[in-house]
């Protein structure tokens, strides 16, 4: 049958198939894109790596900030510092 | 396996670019010719040959032995491919109507003149087949390798392999069998 000789002749079209070769030489572009990512991850880290120190001064400046003006305020105004009386600890016996 | 392959593996593992420049100029074009088989396309082609050396210096360090440096790249250029396909289908329109029945315009420069449109018309049925199904079809009747090196790439068995390859054989005899009635009718 002429459509089964067809496909056979279709699907044995590549039989043989001849290696081409690569039009230009990708070798440079390679190593060009090597360079580029080990500059890219290092830069990548070291930022990040700023990023995350600045970061966690801040907080930390923050919190000493708001914890010194905290104490501050309570030695200034005796009436907010409790005694353990009045937050009803009187008998000791317990501890 | 080669020795010397794996010996320059080794090397390479370690970032020695002498070694890594012998490696691409004794594997570029098998890569290339793999992915030209996936993609129909040279700019394509090159990219994935080089996203797959990129990969080869990156994941030297993994090659093991434990299947041939040959086995190991042909993996690497199978995926490379495929996740490409992947890309690119996403962000392609939808297909044109009876777009199956027009024959591919990429002429795969290693195929006899004789076979050009022929071949054409093969390698645009090709790309209706799944993934497992193409690549046990490109390793088996394009790169011409033993059944068993096919099982070995796709980490699959003999028999699974042969079940793909008669799967991948009946599916394009059919949609063949359409193209031809479709050319017939439209002479």
């Amino acid at each position: 049958m002429e459509k089964d000789r067809w496909i056979d002749e279709v699907l044995n079209s590549t039989q043989h198939i001849k290696r081409t070769k690569l039009k230009r030489d990708l070798f440079p572009i390679i190593e060009e894109r090597l360079v580029l990512r080990e500059t890219r991850v290092f830069g990548m880290s070291k930022s990040a790596m700023m990023a995350a120190a600045s970061v966690l001064l801040v907080i930390n400046a923050i919190s000493i900030y708001y914890f010194n003006a905290e104490n501050s305020n309570l030695r200034n105004d005796g009436s907010s510092v409790l005694s353990y009386q009045e937050i009803g600890i009187i008998d000791y016996s317990g501890y | 396996m080669s020795k010397q392959d794996v010996i320059l593996l080794g090397k390479i593992a370690k970032g020695d670019k002498v070694a890594f420049k012998a490696f691409y100029v004794t594997h570029s074009s098998m890569v290339y010719n793999l992915a030209i088989s996936y993609l129909k396309n040279d700019q394509d082609a090159e990219e994935v040959t080089q996203d797959v050396f990129v990969n080869v210096f990156k994941k030297a360090f993994t090659f093991k032995g434990a299947s041939a440096v040959n086995t190991w790249l042909y993996r690497i250029t199978v995926n490379a491919s495929l996740n490409f396909l992947k890309k690119k289908k996403r962000s392609r329109m939808s297909p044109l109507e009876n777009s199956q029945f027009q024959i591919s315009d990429f002429l795969n420069p290693g195929v006899t003149l004789e076979n050009k449109e022929k071949a054409s018309i093969l390698f645009k049925a090709i790309d209706s087949l799944g993934d497992n199904q193409k690549t046990a079809f490109i390793l088996s009747f394009i790169e011409e390798l033993p059944r068993q090196e096919v099982a070995d790439i796709m980490e699959i068995s003999l028999k699974a392999t042969e079940s793909l390859l008669q799967r991948a054989k009946t599916k394009l005899r059919v949609d063949l069998g359409k193209i031809y009635e479709y050319r017939r009718k439209n002479k």
